[in-house]
């Protein structure tokens, strides 16, 4: 595992541990809806951690393979997310537009970080 | 309100965050961004939970301009918490269902063929056995003791435990040897 790896999977496990702890206060102050959601979020930061390790075994030690690989993934995973987010838009369906934005704000936030850390802008 | 209408609110209100719009509400009506800067949340969140709000019938909303305005729904939160309670269940009638069936079963059990087999322990029982046997007597007649014990032992021969009992569940009355069938509301 090279060092940009490293410090991306430790990006995701801070980010799923950040959203546990938000989740359980959020629930200790009866805020369930929103505590939910934060479920949501560590679920997706869950699912590219798990895409992740995928890329390794795929791609061994060839680094810009395992980005792209990644983010090959991060772009078509989401495309069932913002179908859903249509369909639910179109229906008025608030709570699912709420978690189907949650999923893509959150996988936009881990593709630009994925750039960004293989980039050595961070 | 029926009773899925309350389930629906009580459950929409058992939330924090919902509960802190309300209150901004009940001081004035307030547009999302509004409710989003004073209670430290996301737009979306506050739309989220505006709809869950408004599909328990807790806010109305209304044009204003170019804002879609939020109000309490006051008249919702007039009715008391005992006016809901009051509301006859949905499931009344399947209850009532229920406790004539469970009624039939006690009486099966202890009568047979008009006769009171043995006299139950449980007062639930005891008083469905004894509500069959205060059928026997006829209202607006006064009976004297004698006739009580007669009409009784055609049921049962311990004549006396029912008829005390009877008149300690309320269902016969007594005024020295003289006896009548309490009607009961």
């Amino acid at each position: 595992m090279n060092e940009q790896q490293r410090k991306f999977e430790s990006y995701l496990d801070e980010r799923i541990a950040a959203c546990k702890r938000r989740g359980q206060l959020l629930a200790e102050d009866d805020r369930m809806d929103e505590g939910n959601f934060e479920k949501v979020r560590a679920n997706v930061y869950e699912i590219f951690k798990t895409i992740l390790s995928v890329a390794e075994r795929v791609c061994g030690e060839e680094d810009g393979a395992k980005r792209d690989f990644f983010l090959q993934k991060a772009e078509q995973i989401p495309t069932s997310w913002t179908a859903s987010y249509e369909k639910a838009k179109q229906s008025g369906d608030v709570e699912k537009m709420h978690i189907e934005r949650i999923k893509l704000d959150t996988i936009q936030e881990i593709k630009d970080m994925c750039m960004r850390i293989w980039e050595g802008t961070t | 309100m029926t009773e899925a209408e309350a389930i629906s609110l009580f459950k929409c209100l058992a939330d924090k965050s919902r509960l802190q719009i309300l209150k901004s509400l009940a001081v004035e009506d307030m547009y999302v961004e509004r409710l989003a800067e004073r209670l430290g949340l996301t737009a979306p969140t506050i739309s989220f939970h505006l709809k869950k709000l408004s599909e328990a019938g807790a806010v109305t909303a209304y044009k204003n301009q170019y804002y879609m305005m939020y109000s309490l729904n006051k008249e919702m939160f007039r009715t008391s918490i005992l006016e809901i309670l009051q509301q006859e269940s949905d499931e009344a009638q399947k209850q009532a269902q229920r406790d004539a069936d469970y009624r039939q079963r006690v009486i099966d059990t202890f009568f047979e063929y008009g006769k009171l087999k043995s006299i139950p322990v449980q007062r639930k029982k005891e008083r469905i056995v004894l509500e069959v046997i205060a059928e026997a007597f006829d209202f607006d007649r006064i009976y004297s003791e004698r006739e009580v014990n007669i009409v009784i032992a055609d049921f049962h021969d311990d004549f006396c435990t029912i008829r005390r009992d009877l008149i300690s569940e309320r269902l016969l009355g007594r005024n020295g040897m003289e006896y009548w069938r309490m009607k009961n509301d």
